[in-house]
């Protein structure tokens, strides 16, 4: 037994391979979100608005494909509700930062980024000047930011453990209605439970805090939340996203979220407590899905209103997740770059724009009914069938 | 080592089983014979914790794992390789095996790379596919990535439900054979099979399940010897 335990010993990485392994991805994530902030923003100059907010989309849309991919792709459990997810992040965050803002900085201009973001949620070039002096590279508003999309992600996880408790008893289309009927009531909910924004920081102030959830905006949509969303922070949890994506799909941990996919009686005879796991899925799952939602809330030129986070959104999420193949991490987000992009590119021909995308889809779907790279990566040689044929 | 008494299944207003007793002793191979629908998967399912019992129990180690969830029933010792192979098709066969250590502690880690060594061994033509996609292996080679992924677990109890399935007669062989060698090992293995000539062959003990009733039960060799079982199911009129 000796051998087995000097086995297990080399087995066993030390402190500081563990420290380097576990540290180094995040150091990467956070420098590439800091070089997007600080290299790509200013490169794209200032006539580069246009293509900044389109690579802000493509980051909140693959970490919403990505995220997805957890549930639908991973777990094969079909939810349909994915967006619903977004809007409760969304509305926790925007809820947050807004009043939150108001509350602490007190002034008129509470909701206006030009005057308390730093540098590193700065969107609009106005913002920096000449050579951005004078503006913090992190201000105290920023971290209220941050804090208001965590907590955004993390109500949104809450919800996560509430829908994946039926996914215990229920699967395929009955699990997809559900978590479509979850969307809808998320949606309803908000735009009938809650009424206009208050805009004047006095009358904030007199509200007491759990008065506030109430004023959410209702039908006509969150208005006047400040722009704090930036390539940075895009990048920043588009980045972790994908490491927890990858990190689960390469564990022991999330071996048990694909063995649930593949065969369900088998996975349990290996022991592996399928319903936690699906439980589990929908919370990590969801999470992501809140973050991204709370960032959303918080870009240039968008209009936060739950009307625009119902099934139509879910279904664009899934149709990502769908096209890349369901399973890769790769796939999803290449997909989501380019049903991102897509509708743009298509913009010269107007009002044929829609059916353009949707031939485009269609033929895809004919093309490669796995979705475009199965449930590989893009690195993997399985991903690329006609490669390996010719190589022969 | 286990002993089941006295157990009813209903599928709905169904009844599968209609009070099966049996026991397994350890280090034997015991099988369970009989014909489709008899309810022999039913059994082992229900022991696996697949299925809940409506009455009876079942004992294992001198415990009742009857209320036990299936994920824990495999960390008391009892792993099963299911009916139709349960293979997860679109992984490696590396990452199936892997899986099936999925039960076991991270302490165990230089024991589960030991076990993973002997299964190899055993099934030498998983080492040659081990990066290969699972689903794209041969009947015969996912019995074999089945059996082995149960093995992972490091079982004492193997639960086997119809390996011999869909086989060709020489990989049905080359199947029987390993699971004596298995036996041999130390594992005590519970065979559910629907080919009685070669289940008897191996096996201590027997029992054969008619819809739902044990009808007979002994030792492997005189069972074989028997006219009723020969009639029945060796093909022998």
């Amino acid at each position: 037994m000796s051998s087995l335990r000097e086995n297990a010993k080399k087995l066993t990485p030390g402190l500081g391979e563990t420290l380097v392994r576990g540290v180094w991805p995040f150091a990467a994530i956070l420098l590439a979100a800091l070089l997007m902030q600080f290299g790509l923003k200013p490169a794209l100059g200032d006539g580069g608005a246009f293509y900044t907010k389109l690579v802000l989309d493509c980051g909140i849309a693959i970490t919403l494909a990505v995220s997805l991919t957890m549930v639908n792709g991973f777990t094969g459990q079909f939810s349909m509700g994915h967006a619903a997810f977004m809007a409760v992040g969304a509305y926790a965050a925007a809820g947050i930062m807004y009043y939150g803002s108001a509350r602490v900085l007190g002034t008129e201009n509470f909701a206006d980024p030009g005057a308390h973001a730093g540098l590193i949620s700065t969107m609009l070039s106005d913002r920096q000047g000449a050579d951005g002096s004078g503006v913090p590279l992190v201000s105290g508003a920023d971290l209220l930011f941050l804090g208001a999309v965590l907590v955004g992600g993390l109500a949104a996880a809450g919800c996560g453990y509430l829908v994946g408790l039926p996914s215990l008893r229920l699967r395929g289309d009955y699990l997809a209605i559900v978590t479509l009927g979850f969307g809808e009531i998320v949606r309803v909910l908000i735009q009938s439970q809650t009424t206009d924004s208050l805009y004047d920081v006095q009358e904030i102030k007199a509200k007491a805090w759990y008065e506030l959830p109430k004023y959410l905006g209702g039908p006509v949509g969150f208005t006047g939340l400040p722009f704090y969303t930036s390539l940075f922070w895009v990048f920043l949890f588009c980045g972790l996203t994908v490491l927890v994506a990858y990190r689960l799909k390469e564990s022991t941990f999330g071996r048990a979220f694909l063995s649930i996919r593949e065969d369900e009686i088998a996975a349990e005879a290996m022991g592996v407590d399928t319903t936690r796991y699906k439980v589990r899925a929908f919370v990590i799952s969801a999470f992501f899905a809140g973050v991204a939602g709370g960032l959303y809330a918080h870009t240039v030129g968008v209009q936060l209103n739950a009307g625009e986070l119902g099934f139509v959104k879910s279904f664009d999420i899934i149709i990502m997740v769908v096209l890349g193949g369901l399973g890769s991490i790769s796939g999803a987000a290449i997909a989501a770059v380019i049903l991102t992009l897509l509708p743009e590119a298509l913009r010269d021909v107007a009002q044929y724009r829609m059916v353009a995308y949707a031939l485009a889809l269609i033929t895809i779907m004919i093309l490669r009914p796995q979705g475009l790279l199965g449930v590989h990566e893009v690195w993997n040689r399985e991903a690329w069938p006609w490669l390996r044929k010719k190589r022969k | 080592m286990l002993e089941v008494r006295d157990l009813r299944v209903n599928y709905g207003a169904i009844r599968a089983l209609h009070g099966v007793s049996l026991r397994v002793e350890r280090g034997q191979i015991v099988t369970l014979i009989g014909c489709n629908g008899a309810g022999k998967s039913t059994t082992l399912r229900t022991i696996s914790g697949l299925i809940r019992a409506a009455s009876g129990d079942i004992v294992y180690e001198g415990k009742s794992i009857r209320s036990v969830a299936p994920h824990e029933i495999v960390r008391l010792g009892l792993a099963q390789s299911p009916e139709g192979r349960g293979i997860f098709s679109n992984m490696s066969v590396d990452e199936n095996l892997s899986l099936g250590s999925f039960a076991r502690g991270r302490h165990e880690k230089a024991a589960i790379a030991q076990d993973r060594e002997r299964a190899l061994t055993l099934f030498p033509r998983l080492r040659e596919r081990l990066r290969q996609n699972a689903g794209t292996l041969s009947g015969g080679e996912q019995q074999m990535l089945a059996m082995a992924r149960a093995l992972q677990a490091r079982p004492k109890l193997l639960l086997l439900d119809e390996p011999s399935l869909g086989l060709a007669p020489q990989i049905v062989q080359l199947i029987f054979r390993i699971i004596r060698e298995i036996n041999a090992a130390g594992t005590t293995i519970l065979l559910v099979e629907q080919n009685a000539h070669m289940a008897l062959q191996v096996a201590n003990r027997a029992y054969v399940l008619e819809v739902g009733r044990i009808v007979m039960e002994g030792d492997a060799k005189e069972l074989a010897k028997s006219d009723a079982v020969r009639k029945a199911y060796l093909g022998h009129g």
